[in-house]
């Protein structure tokens, strides 16, 4: 784990892009108690059997992006992990690209404009849309909770969103939010993204999100490059948030990420997390259930590879009495991967009647995989309904020998199985262009090439 | 014209974790010939189809199994698929998540190679399945999962329909069929009684041989074939029981 963060470094960030005092003041806070804060090593309980020890912030470069370039369309040059996301989608609200080698792009449907809705990259917002944006960067509770690696977000973002739905609102398309970091420099590289979702009441909206690299690594460098992210999501009462991320990295990068999520009165979140590859991929995934009739949906699907290393903690906080939370989440590891995954169901004392749900499922494809699987239940209230469960096992070799029996190869047979595996979760996320784009990337992870896409076209259903 | 053997069995001995469960089988099936193998639970005829599969729990200790000349045992469960041979399974395993419907694509596609041009094969699947009875919405459903008995067993005949095996190994296809079902399913097989095919019906009940007729009829008992006969023999097998018909092993085999 790395070293300090200079005080000129959050400086020179801030005077580049401009920023307000305000904004500075809330940057230089952040790094007073990041530094403050012990570096986490494997042995704290949230980091446990992570690869953290062998990421080095020392000299990192925090990258500066160009402000995004507005057009009409979608602009030839995108990167092509992201084209390929983007083709599982036939129209969007809106399109933000923010790439290290292509620059950025922003495409925007005008008639939401008018509407009041609000598109853009998270400085644009500082910019114009201060009042609707500040109070998320600057909380009213202080940061003294925050993780230290969202304090180091908080403290150097270099891109990140903003995406404001008003009241009475209702988006059907969704919106579309893609990053790119493809440094193969020596020296290690870092996007630092922060993105901020208001959702006002009665309102509805879903944003996908796909941070990533996909570097050809050559030369035998391999800088170890970090993408550290924080999501702030709110959802107003009886509004509806979807939220769709997909992970993709090169097996030189980190992913440092942390997303909470508050829901209000009838509210809805759902969320569907995919991680397909990445050195090590650390994610927090919190919903606080601040109201009555709050619920949250999180789904999330891992398929890792080669020495991957997953860690997925999930907090589903029910702050409120008569809210909801259901958790799914299931991975699927071959070779030396590896996944560590807790999940953490709090009931706050007033949170009568809360239902929770909880499930983890781990397939091992190989003898050298490993997964773990860790629920905590902190319950203060007496009135709950709480179940969860956890499944860790290799694949069955009697599906494979029924499914090879029928002319499929052994590896085609693993595939349909970990497709099945991942269907059962994905099918439930409303979304529905995440199942072709999840049949893409588990195809192309297992034999390099696009073979699955219509997997969960049933015709005559 | 001489006969073509398409599946050739000598002396063939087979292993369960160590335990050898068939004893010295010999059979020869020729194109154009429906074989019945018949006999007690645990005689080994399961054992018999699954090793003609290529299950990896099935350890061949000696013999040899030649497939339209060719060694059989020297090839990998989808390429013995591949070359033309099926298993309808006793007990089919489900595989949730995968749906009837791509399981089929994926399948027949996989056999048939390059594109399959999706107009043709839903109008070619939706014909077999008029056929054997089979409701539109089982092409949604997750492959056996949550599948009675009966439909297990029609998703077994369905596949053999699409996937149009030289060598169809049919394992206790008759059990928890009811009449209809059992006549349903005795149908789709009889479609694929051709000249150039050869079906081997495992079953200990005759009922499944009144809709399916025989060449030949064969007795197991202990891992062995120890009586070989034509159509008749099953009838003797109904009405006069294993023990009659081959005393000299009655009893051994459980």
């Amino acid at each position: 784990m790395g070293e300090t963060i200079a005080r000129e470094t959050v400086e020179e960030l801030a005077s580049r892009l401009g920023e307000p005092a305000w904004l500075v003041d809330c940057r230089l806070a952040a790094r007073e108690l990041y530094l403050q804060k012990p570096n986490p090593t494997e042995r704290d309980e949230d980091w446990r059997q992570t690869d953290i020890g062998a990421l080095d912030l020392t000299g990192m470069r925090i990258l500066s992006l160009s402000s995004p370039v507005v057009t009409t369309e979608a602009p030839a040059n995108l990167p092509v992990r992201i084209q390929t996301g983007l083709k599982h989608f036939n129209k969007l609200s809106g399109l933000l690209v923010q790439s290290t080698a292509s620059g950025g792009h922003l495409v925007f449907d005008e008639d939401l404009a008018k509407k009041g809705v609000i598109f853009c990259d998270i400085f644009t917002a500082v910019k114009n849309h201060a009042d609707k944006v500040r109070p998320a960067l600057t909380p009213a509770d202080g940061l003294a909770e925050e993780g230290k690696f969202t304090l180091l977000t908080r403290a150097l973002f270099n891109c990140g969103l903003f995406l404001y739905i008003p009241k009475g609102v209702h988006i059907e398309l969704p919106f579309f939010y893609g990053i790119e970091l493809d440094s193969t420099e020596a020296v290690p590289a870092a996007l630092l993204p922060y993105l901020v979702v208001v959702a006002e009441e009665n309102s509805s909206a879903s944003l996908v999100y796909t941070p990533g690299a996909k570097i050809s690594i050559t030369d035998g460098i391999r800088p170890s490059n970090l993408i550290a992210q924080y999501a702030d999501l709110h959802i107003g009462a009886n509004s509806k948030l979807r939220f769709l991320e997909v992970h993709d990295y090169s097996d030189n990068m980190f992913m440092i990420g942390t997303s909470n999520c508050h829901v209000s009165r009838d509210a809805r979140y759902e969320t569907l997390a995919l991680a397909m590859g990445g050195r090590q991929v650390k994610s927090d995934l919190s919903t606080q259930l601040d109201a009555p009739g709050a619920t949250s949906d999180v789904y999330g699907v891992v398929l890792g590879a080669g020495h991957e290393k997953y860690s997925f903690n999930t907090i589903q906080g029910h702050a409120a009495p008569d809210t909801t939370s259901n958790i799914t989440f299931r991975v699927a590891l071959t070779d030396h991967s590896s996944s560590v995954y807790q999940g953490i169901v709090r009931v706050d004392k007033i949170a009568q009647r809360t239902n929770a749900y909880q499930s983890n499922k781990n397939l091992l494809l190989d003898g050298n995989a490993r997964a773990d699987s860790i629920p905590k239940l902190e319950i203060l209230a007496d009135d709950v309904k709480c179940s969860h469960g956890a499944t860790v096992g290799p694949v069955d070799r009697e599906q494979i020998f029924y499914l090879r029996s029928r002319g499929l190869t052994e590896q085609q047979a693993e595939e349909l199985v970990v497709l099945g595996f991942f269907r059962q979760v994905v099918e439930q996320f409303s979304l529905e262009a995440a199942q072709s784009w999840l049949s893409d990337l588990v195809a192309a992870k297992i034999h390099g090439e696009v073979s699955q896409a219509d997997f969960f076209e049933d015709f005559d259903q | 014209m001489a006969t073509k053997a398409i599946l050739e069995i000598r002396n063939l001995h087979v292993a369960v974790d160590g335990k050898e469960i068939l004893k010295g089988v010999d059979l020869t099936v020729n194109a154009g010939e429906v074989h019945a193998l018949m006999g007690r639970n645990g005689s080994g005829k399961s054992t018999l189809s699954y090793t003609l599969m290529g299950h990896p729990r099935y350890e061949v200790t000696e013999g040899e199994v030649f497939y339209h000349g060719q060694n059989l045992l020297e090839l990998t469960t989808d390429e013995r698929s591949r070359a033309g041979m099926y298993l309808a399974f006793q007990y089919p395993v489900a595989i949730p998540g995968v749906s009837v419907s791509n399981f089929l694509r994926t399948t027949v596609k996989g056999r048939r190679g390059g594109d399959l041009p999706v107009k043709e094969f839903r109008k070619e699947l939706k014909q077999l399945m008029a056929n054997l009875s089979i409701k539109d919405e089982f092409l949604s459903r997750y492959v056996n999962d949550g599948f009675s008995g009966g439909e297990k067993k029609k998703l077994e005949i369905l596949q053999m329909a699409l996937l149009k095996p030289e060598l169809a190994l049919l394992d206790e296809t008759d059990s928890g069929l009811d009449i209809d079902a059992l006549r349903t399913v005795a149908e789709g097989i009889n479609t694929l009684k051709t000249a150039d095919r050869a079906i081997l019906l495992i079953t200990h009940y005759q009922r499944m041989l009144d809709y399916v007729t025989p060449n030949f009829v064969h007795v197991m008992q202990g891992g062995r074939i120890v009586k070989s006969g034509d159509s008749d023999l099953a009838r003797e097998l109904e009405a006069h029981g294993y023990d009659q018909i081959a005393p000299e092993l009655a009893g051994s085999a459980l």
